[in-house]
């Protein structure tokens, strides 16, 4: 593994044209909370893609009271914490940014694009699949990760997309290509 | 007003209305769900007829706004036109068809007149004997019954209650977490378990979420299944609770005799806990592991 300096997952906005600076700053309070419940800032997370291993370097404000209270619902906090990390780390490794979003049963998925791409539809756009896990382990990162490729290659959805998936307490993002890209 | 106008106005109101509901206001929430499904619709017939994974995508997310706004006739309607436009694509057909599951299910509860936890579990029995909409009545009363009790040991395990060594559960929690069971769109044998709301709004603890009975017995049953004793201690931290669960996990498997798998999910998500004759034997051989580590709570009812 190599360094290769920070990755920034505060004012996602700014690089992120779909991103609204209210949904930006929840997901880097969300994440900060989420990294807060096991660590002191700044912590390294490796991040994963592509057979490479890299270290990042995260710096995050700790959170005060108020903050931990609007996220004590663990679920909630790791899902919008995991959107923030996600998309920091997208743009680190592939430089696609948030375009736009749609709402699912389950949620929501992003959809990244290069940057400066004018977005009159979504055709080109790969659909960005999140997952966070708050305490889990290695272990759990690389399952859940690997059950994300399993279900593409079985065919359940022929939508280009890429897998993160997030773990808070085991300091590791780890990302994959699922099914046809673009 | 073009598609992108519309989508970017829904997306706007979806995630305000997102913000609203985490703060706990649901009829808000409701209104700009409601809102943001409207403007998606519209951007929906906005797009061009070729662009088939925008319609694709677009007609999902209008599905899933107007079924957050809890305007299932709405969510329903639009569904089915768009599962009747053969152009519609193969990822679009099964999100569809999902939400229309979920759509029947909620519609059911609201008409049962009757308070369920958020949150409910797809039952879907395949192969063997098991055809599309029917299975062996023995065989289906068997693994309600030991999902039934799966769930009031979770319920259990939630309210930090010692393991129950005999009998059913205590009146209080058949009467306040009690299971029901609702029809599911037929593809296999399928069904879903939802839990009904407790009246007594103390009956969880302070700092426990009523609405994760579901989601706390899926997880539950992922650890059982995954020969990952790490895992399922993380889950299930009470030595004596892992014991039960695994036997109860280990009966719901299939034998291969009868039938071939069973698949748990949430309504929220895709990625179903399958259970094979191969799991059942992956547990039988956790349950022979933990006999040899904690030989003093083999012998435990399920």
């Amino acid at each position: 593994m190599r360094d290769v300096g920070p990755l920034r997952v505060d004012r996602l906005h700014e690089r992120h044209r779909g991103l609204t600076q209210a949904l930006a700053d929840s997901y880097a309070e969300a994440a900060s909370v989420c990294w807060a419940r096991h660590y002191q800032p700044p912590v390294t997370v490796s991040l994963r893609h592509n057979d490479t291993d890299e270290f990042r370097v995260v710096n995050f404000a700790v959170p005060d009271a108020r903050v931990r209270s609007a996220y004590a619902n663990e679920i909630d906090a790791t899902e919008t914490g995991a959107y923030g990390v996600s998309l920091a780390a997208v743009e680190e490794v592939t430089g696609l940014v948030a375009v736009g979003r749609a709402e699912t049963l389950t949620g929501a998925d992003w959809y990244v694009a290069p940057n400066g791409t004018s977005i009159e539809d979504l055709e080109s756009c790969v659909r960005l699949e999140v997952s966070g896990i708050s305490a889990g382990a290695s272990a759990d990162i690389k399952r859940r990760l690997r059950e994300k490729v399993a279900q593409a290659a079985r065919g359940e959805s022929n939508l280009p997309a890429i897998a993160a998936v997030i773990g808070f307490k085991a300091l590791e993002i780890a990302l994959s290509p699922l099914g046809a890209q673009t | 007003m073009t598609w992108a106008e519309l989508h970017r106005a829904s997306e706007a109101a979806a995630i305000e209305a997102e913000q609203i509901f985490r703060k706990g206001n649901a009829s808000d929430s409701a209104l700009l769900y409601a809102k943001a499904a409207e403007l998606e619709q519209q951007a929906l017939a906005a797009v061009d007829a070729g662009k088939a994974r925008t319609r694709g995508i677009t007609a999902v997310s209008a599905v899933s706004l107007w079924y957050k706004a809890t305007a299932y006739e709405r969510a329903e309607h639009l569904a089915h036109a768009t599962l009747a436009d053969p152009s519609i694509p193969q990822f679009a057909r099964a999100n569809l068809r999902h939400l229309v599951q979920a759509i029947w299910t909620e519609s059911s509860k609201r008409a049962a007149n009757v308070s369920f936890l958020p949150g409910q579990v797809f039952v879907s029995v395949k192969g063997g004997e098991v055809i599309t909409g029917g299975a062996p009545l023995d065989l289906i009363v068997e693994k309600v019954q030991t999902i039934q009790a799966m769930f009031y040991r979770t319920v259990e395990l939630i309210k930090d209650m010692p393991l129950r060594l005999r009998g059913g559960p205590i009146r209080e929690i058949q009467e306040s977490c009690r299971p029901w069971l609702f029809q599911a769109v037929p593809g296999s044998y399928q069904f879903a378990v939802a839990i009904q709301e407790a009246k007594q709004l103390d009956f969880f603890k302070e700092d426990t979420r009523p609405d994760l009975v579901a989601h706390q017995f899926l997880e539950i049953l992922k650890a059982t299944a995954s020969e990952d004793l790490r895992q399922l201690e993380t889950v299930v931290p009470k030595a004596e609770y892992r014991n039960a669960f695994l036997k109860l996990s280990r009966n719901l498997a299939p034998t291969g005799k009868t039938f071939a798998s069973i698949e748990l999910r949430a309504a929220t998500d895709d990625d179903p806990i399958s259970l094979t004759p191969e799991a059942r034997t992956a547990i039988n051989h956790t349950l022979s592991t933990i006999f040899l580590k904690y030989t003093n709570v083999f012998d435990l009812p399920c």
